[in-house]
């Protein structure tokens, strides 16, 4: 069954959006006010702030706010937590081992799990934002802190040994979701998927060869992701780990896997070593793209008959044909027309969000088809 | 919305809507005595009420909603709780109330005073939803 336990103030105030209240005081000293400007007959309702959870009242503040949004909906609240819990996106890790059985979890091994679940979920989040890479150097950019903040972990859940993040949304009202974009924390989670996937995929096989690791670095597996992988399988020799998602069908869609993914004993034992491979990869600075410009759009209305904009090219590599943005200069951008001509250049190739970028690019050619090139 | 005394607290109450911008909600912690003690001058009265430690301090307790000590007078068991006249329906209690501030006790009862003109009433009440 389901408790109001695992409500969070972020979905509560997800669910609120949905159903067309609004934030009228967002500071209020006991939490932030919501009310439903289109029919004041409904309940106003308090949302405790979340970084107030230590104190005495905030139990009865959120229990009270639940109830609000039950009397709002007019369903019983055991519905409304029902209907709260199922939203927002889960992603849940479940370790299986020995020593985990029974839902227990031996605390010199709670540290790491910890850890490398958070890791796990960071490679996501700089795959999304910074382009996929084979490894990451500094601090989390703000995007990304942003992206993380909006996860919340539960408390874990009974059963085997489990963790439970759950991405806390900023519903978009109205939205259609199939249309709408959805947001940084969505899309690192998605992120995070699409790399674990790749990371079961590459790690059923040894790749010896640095370039067979080419095709999961650009679908998200990087050093930090593996390394998460192991903090999370550390000092349980014969392990199992098991992530699965739940995507809420009332948000805006991603591009990830609704499927889980698993990743048995052997497959972690090869995660050491991959980590090893990824950490010591140089990054790849210089690749080459060929292709045909397929759309062009200007960044604003040309200044002095000098627009800049970004072209969208479709190029070949790896074997796939797939869709590059490369940002132009407006003495490039001018001579760019979808259709007829032609790009080669220079620059950091990366997988941001579901789009390839050729970054900084440079050494830019545009050929007019049939004619010489032009540089 | 009444709750049984969880964290030390008997009565949430909260407006329907916002009021001056912004929905407002306070805790009540409930006592109640068939021998109210009032002490002090007449100009001055209190109402002296022996309260657990362990309740002192739980009140004194960060919260995120405003909480009040109320203490109610009642009659003894044979005394007269209601009484009913052709224009009148009487009760036999009286409430007073009080914010506990101050600095923990180690004591196992700590005597608290609630002011005499602090009457638990519709004008406390607002007072209360006023106090955030």
């Amino acid at each position: 069954m389901k408790t109001w336990g695992e409500i969070t103030p972020a979905l509560l105030q997800a669910e609120l959006q949905r159903i067309g209240y609004v934030e009228i005081d967002k500071d209020g000293p006991s939490g932030s006010t919501w009310v439903d400007p289109n029919n004041s007959g409904r309940p106003a309702v308090l949302v405790p702030h979340a970084y107030q959870e230590d104190l005495r009242g905030y139990g009865s503040l959120l229990e009270s706010a639940i109830e609000r949004v039950a009397w709002a909906l007019e369903i019983p609240v055991s519905e409304a937590i029902e209907r709260l819990t199922g939203r927002g996106d889960r992603f849940e890790l479940r370790i299986v081992d020995a020593f985990t059985r029974g839902g227990r979890l031996p605390v010199i091994r709670a540290p790491h799990v910890v850890k490398g679940f958070l890791q796990v979920l960071r490679a996501g989040a700089r795959a999304e934002f910074l382009g996929t890479q084979a490894r990451y150097q500094g601090n989390d950019t703000e995007i990304v802190r942003e992206a993380l903040q909006g996860i919340d972990l539960l408390a874990p859940a009974e059963g085997s040994f489990r963790l439970i993040a759950v991405a806390s949304l900023q519903a978009q009202m109205p939205f259609d979701p199939a249309t709408a974009a959805p947001d940084n924390t969505r899309r690192a989670m998605a992120a995070t998927v699409r790399g674990l996937h790749a990371a079961a995929s590459v790690t059923q096989t040894k790749p010896t060869d640095d370039a067979d690791l080419e095709p999961a670095i650009n679908e998200g597996v990087s050093a930090l992701l593996m390394t998460g992988l192991e903090e999370i399988s550390k000092r349980a020799p014969g392990m199992a780990v098991d992530f699965k998602v739940k995507w809420d069908p009332s948000l805006p869609t991603v591009d990830a896997p609704d499927q889980g993914v698993e990743l048995d004993q052997n497959q972690l034992n090869r995660v050491p070593r991959l980590a090893t491979q990824l950490r010591h990869r140089e990054p790849e600075d210089h690749r080459v793209v060929i292709g045909w410009v397929k759309t062009a759009s200007a960044d604003e209305l040309a200044k002095a008959g000098h627009p800049s904009g970004m072209v969208i090219v479709e190029s070949r590599f790896e074997g796939t044909l797939r869709r590059v943005l490369i940002e132009l200069p407006s003495h490039l951008f001018e001579r760019a027309r979808p259709g007829t001509t032609q790009i080669t250049a220079k620059g950091t190739l990366q997988k941001i969000g579901n789009r390839w970028h050729l970054s900084e690019p440079h050494d830019i050619q545009i050929r007019e088809v049939g004619t010489q090139d032009e540089g | 919305m009444p709750i049984i005394d969880t964290n030390k607290v008997d009565v949430q109450i909260s407006t329907w809507g916002p009021m001056n911008g912004r929905l407002r909600t306070f805790a009540l912690q409930l006592k109640a005595t068939s021998s109210p003690t009032f002490v002090g001058p007449p100009d001055n009265q209190k109402l002296a009420f022996r309260l657990d430690g362990d309740d002192y301090n739980t009140l004194l307790l960060p919260n995120n909603m405003p909480t009040f000590l109320v203490v109610v007078g009642v009659p003894d068991l044979n005394g007269c709780w209601v009484w009913q006249r052709p224009n009148t329906l009487g009760l036999g209690a009286g409430a007073w109330w009080v914010r506990i501030a101050g600095e923990p006790t180690d004591q196992g009862t700590i005597t608290v005073h609630l002011p005499v003109e602090q009457r638990f009433n519709a004008t406390a009440l607002r007072e209360m939803l006023d106090a955030e």
